[in-house]
């Protein structure tokens, strides 16, 4: 079993959190372009060229795309031949920190009664580590995400009756969840879907999750999920919902589909959106704490 | 789609010019306002407290920016984007008999009663493309002042001078003409009704179980009392 330090996931997070703030993901930026060349309304047009723009001064200028700069929220995905050595949640935390500063984050972690502000979005359990465990593993996966809430709050999750048709219960569940939303979670959206995993807090963790896949718009390796993936996929983008809900041909730039072990009685089916600025960041810290950069390769 | 610059304060005759669908930039003095600042403008016109700043005729912006402080008094906007406008509806009545601001920018939608509300007092809902925030604050050309600080760098009220502030588009007009609207009731829903036919999927057809209604709402109350609730299931 080898050790990694938490001073270089301290880093790791950092680096993470920063990036992903300032750089959408490559393949999210080019999926923008694509949709930018092919649409057909010209409003439509409009926005995706200010989009375009808007992550280009973000680049030069180093700034936040988005003032709604988010929960910083960590997935660790820890291996069964490495540990850590050292606080993982000072390390977490001080990270946070320290990207709040420097980039600058916006301050907006406040106590859910009072609201008093934490000037370093660091306090009362946030930032939030969703902790995962592999076996066989040598290396440790972090998701770095500051999760703004414009989409976030347009979560749903629900149990379907255990007697209806499955796969037509999911569809609508994940075509409601888009078109209520419409404009304000500002499409094109990644969609991410859990199905099963008794519970919701277990639910709702894997359509975040799900979010974050790479390549995005990849299948599942489950044919029956990767054909309800491209049909989803494919509806959505019927909608004509377009970016930010002006219309277009664009309303999704992905959907990826989780799923976990349900109640015979039933199974939860969770949907999580990310808006057009789908930010977040993945690293691998491999045993002998050398860092590959997945998502934002040009992290040095 | 027409393209109009206009300069704040603006009047109630150019804004009568703006159609569902324009495309506007804006210069001139703006005003952020986020949840905390609406109960707050809500509470001390009830209790007829002054209020520090003004925006008769003028715009104000739904958004919680991010801001560097240089030295007292002194800052630069880093990011300057919208939020989502559906939270302000509640506040809107009073914020506009009260202060009389022209221009609303936000992102998303509002209230139906919005509608006829700007309606009446010759106003319009103007659309901030979301997330576009990097690009928004690089027109900021002047943080000029910042109220109600105890509320913090989000929820205080700043005021920007804007250069050119855009492109933004005119979301509800004053002759009532809602974009958002029309959207939904005409285009998202004849698409629907086309994608729910190729799938087989019937759309009156109830596949949730849980939750009926969603908890905190009024339809909560009525279904919680009501003879139709399958609490025995």
């Amino acid at each position: 079993m080898k050790k990694i330090k938490s001073s270089v996931i301290e880093d790791v997070c950092y680096k993470l959190l920063t990036h992903a703030s300032i750089e959408l993901p490559p393949e999210v930026e080019k999926a923008i372009q694509e949709a930018y060349q092919k649409e057909s309304n010209p409003t439509g047009k409009f926005y995706f060229k200010a989009m375009l723009d808007n992550i280009n001064i973000s680049r030069e200028r180093r700034v936040p795309l988005c003032q709604d700069t988010g929960i910083p929220m960590f997935y660790i995905n820890l291996g069964s031949e490495v540990y850590i050595q050292g606080s993982l949640r000072e390390a977490v935390d001080r990270a946070t920190s320290r990207a709040t500063q420097d980039v600058p984050l916006r301050e907006q972690v406040s106590h859910p009664l009072t609201r008093e502000i934490s000037k370093t979005n660091v306090g009362w359990g946030i930032p939030p580590i969703f902790l995962d465990y592999k076996d066989n593993q040598d290396y440790i996966e972090i998701i770095g995400v500051p999760r703004g809430g414009g989409a976030e709050a347009k979560w749903q999750c629900v149990h379907p009756y255990a007697g209806v048709d499955r796969k037509k219960a999911i569809m609508k569940i994940a075509l409601d969840a888009m078109s209520m939303a419409g404009g304000e979670c500002c499409p094109p959206v990644i969609m991410g879907i859990g199905v099963g995993g008794y519970g919701r807090d277990y639910t709702e963790v894997m359509a975040r999750k799900a979010m974050y896949r790479t390549p995005l718009n990849s299948r599942h390796s489950d044919p029956q999920v990767a054909e309800l993936e491209e049909t989803i996929y494919q509806q959505i983008n019927k909608m004509g919902i377009g970016p930010l809900g002006i219309g277009g041909d664009t309303t999704c730039l992905a959907v990826h589909m989780n799923i976990a072990g349900g109640h015979t009685a039933g199974a939860s089916v969770a949907v999580s959106l990310y808006c057009w600025s789908a930010r977040y960041s993945k690293a691998k810290i491999m045993s002998d704490s050398r860092v590959e950069y997945i998502t934002h390769s040009n992290i040095e | 789609m027409k393209t109009f610059n206009i300069k704040l304060p603006t009047s109630k005759k150019e804004i009568e010019e703006l159609n569902a669908g324009d495309i506007v930039y804006l210069t001139g003095r703006i005003f952020t306002l986020r949840d905390r600042s609406h109960q707050r403008i809500d509470e001390y016109l009830k209790k007829r407290i002054k209020i520090p700043f003004d925006v008769k005729d003028g715009a104000i912006l739904h958004c919680g920016p991010i801001i560097r402080s240089i030295r007292k008094k002194e800052w630069e906007a880093v990011c300057v984007g919208a939020t989502s406008s559906s939270r302000f509806s509640p506040f809107l009545p009073s914020l506009i008999k009260g202060l009389g601001p022209r221009i609303i920018i936000g992102k998303g939608n509002l209230s139906k009663e919005a509608e006829g509300l700007l309606k009446s007092y010759h106003a319009v809902f103007l659309l901030a493309i979301g997330g576009c925030a990097a690009l928004y604050g690089s027109q900021v050309k002047r943080v000029v002042n910042n109220y109600w600080e105890d509320f913090g760098m989000a929820d205080s009220v700043w005021e920007f001078e804007m250069e050119e502030f855009g492109p933004l588009s005119v979301g509800i007009d004053c002759k009532g003409r809602n974009l958002s609207e029309y959207m939904r009731k005409v285009i998202l829903k004849n698409n629907l009704k086309k994608i729910y036919e190729d799938l087989n999927i019937d759309p009156n057809f109830d596949y949730t179980w849980w939750p009926k209604v969603p908890a905190g709402t009024a339809r909560a109350t009525e279904y919680s009392t009501s003879l139709d609730s399958e609490t025995l299931d």
